[in-house]
């Protein structure tokens, strides 16, 4: 399980997702790629008891990032690359009509 | 916008509707194919209260779907469509009420306050892909016509 926050240091640092300016109550990174639609996350900031996110609230951070849970544990884990998920991108982009 | 005016009622399907209110732990414990008929009636009030101990006494796989209604106001933005959304509880007791079309997901303590950070998050989320649906971003204004299609600003 992970923690809010190391999900979007990585998001920043490996994916290079960028803060949306303006959104201050929330975290939310954006990832905007040529023919993509834009990939907007929400980051939520956990409750002050508690430091990382549940499994439900995992799938739905997969989900906005369009990929499966286990392939976002693996970006998050540092076993996916940024490259391959940009191709991944691209890909389903290009197989979307 | 006043978050405690969500609500849900149950219809009877029977052309002659009669609008029951009921709590979210009444309302789980219909089966599956009433819960589907209430969720999807079309002149419904939801309500839904904070019964988190019924729930989990019920339920640790929670998955409960719904339907926000249309004409719903908050902050800057409107409903023009109905949208489904999914409420579940996480494995550490925290409400996460999300829609399956745009992958928008709200948190909190209660399903109030996960209903109220969705559509945070989805005022939000329009804020941010109206302002990247910029002529060179082709993606981005399609991505801005299907969500004009069930958001839209409030004038």
């Amino acid at each position: 399980m992970f923690t809010s926050s190391e999900i979007a240091r990585v998001l920043r640092r490996k994916f290079e997702f960028e803060d949306v300016k303006g959104k201050k109550k929330e975290i939310y990174l954006s990832l905007k790629l040529p023919g993509v639609e834009p990939v907007i996350t929400h980051v939520s900031h956990p409750k002050s008891n508690r430091t990382t996110v549940g499994k439900v609230l995992e799938s739905m951070m997969a989900r906005q990032l369009r990929v499966e849970t286990p392939y976002f544990k693996g970006m998050i884990q540092c076993t996916n690359s940024r490259d391959d998920y940009y191709r991944r991108l691209e890909e389903d982009s290009r197989a979307s009509p | 916008m006043n978050a405690s005016v969500m609500t849900l009622s149950r219809s009877s399907g029977t052309g002659s509707e009669k609008s029951h209110s009921m709590g979210l732990g009444e309302f789980i414990k219909l089966p599956a194919i009433y819960r589907r008929k209430a969720s999807v009636a079309v002149e419904t009030k939801l309500i839904l209260e904070d019964s988190r101990s019924s729930l989990t006494e019920t339920s640790h796989d929670l998955r409960y779907p719904l339907l926000l209604p249309r004409n719903v106001k908050f902050g800057n933005i409107r409903l023009v469509q109905q949208l489904p959304v999914l409420l579940e509880l996480d494995d550490d007791g925290t409400y996460i009420l999300s829609d399956d079309l745009f992958d928008r997901y709200g948190t909190g303590e209660s399903p109030q306050s996960a209903y109220t950070n969705l559509m945070e998050d989805l005022s939000a989320y329009y804020d941010i892909i109206a302002e990247t649906a910029t002529e060179d971003y082709p993606a981005a204004q399609a991505l801005f016509e299907r969500l004009q299609k069930y958001i839209q600003p409030v004038k």
